[in-house]
């Protein structure tokens, strides 16, 4: 397999009226042609930041971001202008967001949504292109497209909306597909229809996914190898099977504990206490080391490095070095 | 009918609050001057049950299932279009409104989204007191001391009392809330999913909180959800509505018979990859129909995996195949 994405030791700022917001902190990785990585964290980690910068998203300032490498098929994404990462978004690179409803607009019908990358991105004819989002309406599971078409997104349910985000971020045949909590705002139910959809979708066409979540089971379901990010760090990476059955940083385990197992309602939940941290200062220390329970031996004036366990298992903790 | 889902518990607790053929319709209206009724939504369509003292009964369901407006009409926050909600004997959707306000002191409602449910413009000594002024429970000069206590005993330090909602993240933002709730020291609490807008490492600190509060001060919570994973964690007996009917009722661990059930429970991911791969599947086809027109018979059985002609003719009934527990579901109702 080759690399897709190669990104290294990425920083992004943000400049507020109180100071500068450390949203991420030197974090590097790695994706994979057709491989599924999933990047979880709380909110204020970093893990929506982190693909923003990537894409360009992030209106500068506010933000200033740099890096050392962010490398997308070959071609480094830092030397790019903002046109020609314009090219890139929507046609190799397409991205999913959390609310389905918001991401429309409200007084455009879907199919002119649907067709606007290709557009942008192709030199397709109107006839064809029509006949490609109907194709593509069908592949996501709305029956009747060619009614469906000329509806507005508020005549959508909420599932069906985020099938239409996954239509129209498929139209183009991406290489990559980010999907920014893309299930959060459904129904369990819908969530297993979205989830099974994309996973047979990747078998399909062929893409890499990044998989953007805060619930370590949703990812469980999905990603061949997961990136626990923690204050705009990556604390834990691991194939997937690795990570669950030997969760190394604490913090990890600290959110795999507070799932609830099972229906044994006499035990407690344990919670990580506290909160996550706000990032107004780039963090000299391990970022996790307020509400870490095994901080006491660590070497407190500078953070951990990210070291391998093994090949496919990489941790950041003083505990683990 | 009612009789039957009350009895087997009967003798050990005692019941608090009583729900009998619950009715809500929302009117849909036609045309923009000359309005006319051309339908209603029928978001809560006959729901009985009983909730007992010091329990959690957990209330689960995809959106649109009436759940919400379940709790609501418990609380005559909407009006029911028919029923009764029997509370200390007496029927909450008669008695006038002025009785009602000095009722509303008993029940108390935690919402959802805990940033939107507290006034911005209001610092959180006003915000955790307003029920204390409002049904005079506390003396004006011991107000402060009071709401401190009530601070501390959600795990907030008393500092927080001259902040903003802004200023908090959200989980103390719903602590607050709790707070709030516990002010007007409430026998019944609606807790309308007060965990789903928060991280995972925080929804188990106020779940853990709930819990802790639950045992000090006996109180009963209704707790609402779509998530099931947490609610069979939280809740002692469990309700699953799907388009304003309940479909099955019974202790959270027993609660797994009606194929609406089986469904819920198999879309909950697993935290374990190895197991998430073996585990066997139901996905249901497509959304909740809609409650204007909810489909004849069984209302389940567009999505149902193991329908039968039958069902889209006979209306199941609750049976009770257990000691407590009730299926509508035809294939119990052998």
């Amino acid at each position: 397999m080759s690399l897709l994405l190669e990104i290294e030791n990425l920083e992004t700022r943000f400049k507020i009226n109180d100071g500068i917001v450390h949203a991420v902190n030197g974090i590097s990785f790695n994706l994979e042609r057709r491989e599924t990585v999933g990047i979880v964290g709380e909110s204020g980690c970093g893990k929506s930041v982190t693909m923003m910068s990537i894409l360009g998203l992030l209106p500068q300032p506010p933000a200033s971001i740099s890096a050392d490498k962010i490398i997308f098929d070959g071609e480094d994404l830092t030397k790019y202008k903002a046109e020609e990462l314009r090219n890139i978004r929507g046609d190799r690179v397409s991205m999913i967001f959390q609310d389905p409803m918001t991401s429309f607009n409200p007084v455009l019908s879907v199919g002119k949504q649907l067709m606007e990358p290709l557009e942008m991105h192709t030199t397709m004819g109107k006839k064809e292109s029509v006949e490609l989002a109907e194709e593509m309406l069908a592949i996501v599971g709305i029956p009747d497209p060619k009614r469906r078409l000329m509806e507005y997104p508020h005549q959508f349910s909420g599932g069906m909306r985020q099938r239409l985000m996954i239509a129209m971020a498929l139209i183009c045949d991406p290489e990559l597909l980010i999907a920014d909590e893309a299930t959060t705002a459904l129904d369990v139910t819908i969530q297993a229809q979205i989830i099974d959809l994309v996973n047979r979708l990747k078998q399909k066409i062929k893409m890499s996914v990044i998989w953007i979540s805060h619930d370590l089971a949703v990812v469980a379901g999905i990603a061949d190898r997961v990136i626990i990010m923690y204050g705009g760090t990556i604390v834990e990476e691991a194939q997937v099977d690795m990570l669950y059955e030997n969760p190394c940083h604490p913090y990890t385990i600290g959110l795999l504990n507070s799932l609830p197992k099972g229906v044994d309602n006499e035990k407690r939940l344990q919670p990580i206490s506290g909160m996550p941290p706000i990032l107004m200062e780039k963090p000299d220390f391990c970022p996790f080391k307020e509400r870490c329970e095994q901080a006491g031996t660590c070497d407190h004036d500078k953070p951990p490095k990210l070291i391998n366990i093994n090949d496919q298992h990489r941790v950041a903790c003083w505990m683990n070095m | 009918m009612l009789d039957e889902y009350v009895r087997p518990r009967m003798e050990q607790q005692k019941i608090i609050l009583e729900v009998k053929n619950l009715v809500k319709h929302y009117a849909v209206n036609k045309g923009f001057i000359f309005q006319r009724k051309s339908g209603a939504v029928h978001a809560v369509d006959g729901v009985s049950f009983s909730v007992f003292k010091g329990e959690t009964l957990g209330l689960v369901g995809e959106s649109g299932c009436g759940k919400t407006t379940l709790g609501r009409c418990i609380l005559q926050l909407d009006e029911p279009t028919g029923g009764e909600v029997v509370y200390k004997g007496k029927d909450l959707v008669k008695i006038p409104s002025e009785e009602m306000r000095r009722i509303r002191r008993d029940f108390q409602i935690i919402f959802q989204d805990p940033y939107a449910s507290l006034n911005p413009r209001m610092k959180v000594l006003d915000i955790v007191a307003e029920p204390l002024i409002v049904h005079k429970l506390v003396l004006k000069n011991e107000i402060e001391p009071f709401v401190s206590r009530l601070l501390e005993t959600v795990g907030l330090s008393s500092s927080f009392i001259h902040r903003y909602p802004h200023e908090l993240s959200g989980g103390q933002q719903q602590r607050v809330g709790i707070a709030r709730a516990l002010s007007s020291q409430p026998s019944i609490i609606i807790c309308d999913e007060p965990i789903s807008a928060l991280d995972v490492s925080v929804q188990a600190q106020v779940v853990n909180l709930l819990k802790d509060l639950q045992e000090e001060f006996n109180l009963t919570y209704i707790f609402i959800a779509h998530d099931l994973s947490m609610i069979r964690y939280i809740a002692d007996r469990m309700i699953v509505m799907y388009l304003g009917t309940i479909v099955e009722i019974g202790e959270s661990i027993e609660v797994k018979n009606h194929p609406y059930t089986q469904a819920l429970l198999s879309a909950v991911p697993h935290p374990n990859p190895k197991k998430e791969r073996e585990r066997e599947r139901i996905l249901l086809e497509g959304d909740v129909p809609t409650p204007i027109n909810p489909p004849s018979g069984c209302r389940f059985h567009t999505r149902c995996p193991k329908v039968t002609p039958e069902c889209s003719e006979k209306i199941p009934e609750m049976k009770e195949i257990a000691q407590g527990h009730f299926v509508s579901c035809l294939l119990y109702n052998k």
